[in-house]
């Protein structure tokens, strides 16, 4: 057996074991807890906010290691990049935004760098942290565990059995989607070329940017997210039927 | 194939009336909600909250599917996102952005749909944000997250939010489901 399967949190079983296991090791993406104990820790070596500051990416990359297995370096290399996409985007919009518009986003320079960072490495764990959740669940188990289960349920069950492959699908789309869309809108995370000195014109440059680059993300997204679900539907539908006349001959 | 060659499949899925296809584009558009929320996110340090663009999807579910759909995208979706960095909002969120898909899919003119979404929305985050964070606040410290002062600075990017996406809502409503 290969030694690496231990690591592969997809082939925990039963299935609950590999759930608890993937919200205990996800805890510090929805709370700051983990990172204060651990910045409490690391303040007895280095100054405080130092300490706090080295302790996102320090919970990131715990995170990487936990997925890396399951994913395989090339999946998660495509994941990461994605990533790193995302949280470029998001850092730089929020940081665009909080200079042009002091008044909203007011706070001091040191505070909001630190949340922005904060925020950079929380989208790059949550990024790969949620793909691999989703796609360690089979619908083609939950399908076969539904057999043994009484109509109403079974029912039930399928509904459940199709959200969670139209959401594995739309993982997929979305980060194939990130770096087709970078090539194509490059502008935004090249900041020199895009005469920022000069603040009015870079808001409507910003403007045009976001108006144009941002439709046809959803345009594309919905397309390709939207294209195999028809035939999605169909498995489905016959999977229901088909139960449904099991249960009538059983009678 | 053509965008329009899409168009025409999407549209002959939302014409079928089985129960499979709406779990499926509700499942879809959710999905979509929550990635657009955390994918472009600006934090407002006032209320502790955060500008995004994921309500393009919720108008977009209301208008399209119905109120219960857009119920269930905006509660759902959007708490998923929420609950990715911004857990003590996921209350707030579940109520207002449910809500704002509700409103959405009211059988009203589609236009007025979507910009009374877009007010549900700014209304229940000014809510939530001035007068329920600010009470649980003094009992669970947990919310004490927000003023009312606060939320005033919050209506600005709440506002912008919530037009831009009932406008984009609209948009991909009319380019992709409108059958007219």
């Amino acid at each position: 057996m290969n030694r690496l399967n231990f690591f592969k949190i997809h082939l925990v079983k039963p299935f609950w074991l590999r759930f608890i296991i993937f919200i205990i090791v996800g805890l510090p993406l929805f709370s700051n807890f983990p990172a204060l104990f651990i910045s409490q820790i690391l303040s007895k070596f280095f100054n405080p906010e130092f300490a706090l500051i080295i302790s996102y990416p320090l919970i990131s990359f715990f995170i990487w290691l936990f997925c890396l297995p399951s994913l395989g370096l090339n999946k998660f290399l495509d994941y990461m990049s994605a990533a790193f996409l995302m949280a470029l985007t998001t850092v730089i919009t929020s940081s665009l935004l909080q200079n042009l518009f002091p008044f909203i986003f007011m706070e001091n320079a040191y505070a909001a760098s630190v949340r922005l960072l904060r925020l950079y490495f929380n989208v790059l764990a949550v990024f790969p942290w949620s793909l691999t959740f989703i796609n360690s669940f089979s619908p083609d188990s939950i399908i076969n565990a539904l057999t043994q289960l009484r109509t109403p349920f079974r029912e039930a069950g399928l509904h459940f059995a199709l959200a969670l492959r139209v959401f594995q699908h739309v993982g997929t789309v979305v980060s194939k989607l990130l770096l087709i869309w970078k090539e194509r809108y490059p502008s935004l995370l090249v900041m020199r070329h895009t005469g920022e000195n000069k603040k009015l014109k870079f808001i409507f440059a910003w403007v045009r940017w976001l108006a144009y680059s941002v439709i046809d993300w959803v345009y594309a997204s919905i397309i390709l997210t939207f294209e195999p679900i028809p035939a999605m539907v169909n498995e489905f539908e016959i999977l229901s039927e088909r139960n449904k006349k099991n249960d009538f001959s059983e009678k | 194939m053509s965008s329009k060659f899409y168009q025409k499949e999407i549209r002959k899925m939302t014409s079928q009336k089985s129960k499979f296809a709406q779990t499926a584009l509700i499942s879809a558009l959710a999905a979509l909600t929550a990635v657009t929320t955390i994918m472009v996110r600006v934090p407002i340090p006032a209320t502790n909250g955060y500008f995004n663009i994921g309500d393009v999807f919720i108008i977009l579910a209301g208008l399209w599917l119905g109120p219960k759909a857009g119920l269930i995208v905006g509660a759902v979706g959007s708490s998923v996102a929420d609950a990715v960095g911004f857990p003590v909002y996921i209350p707030a969120t579940f109520a207002v952005k449910g809500l704002e898909g509700l409103v959405a899919g009211l059988p009203i003119k589609k236009t007025v749909a979507a910009l009374l979404a877009a007010i549900v929305m700014v209304a229940g985050y000014y809510v939530f944000e001035a007068f329920i964070y600010p009470m649980l606040g003094n009992r669970i410290p947990m919310f004490a997250i927000t003023t009312p002062e606060a939320a005033l600075i919050a209506l600005l990017p709440n506002a912008v939010q919530g037009i831009a996406g009932a406008v984009g809502g609209l948009a991909l409503w009319h380019s992709i489901a409108n059958k007219k």
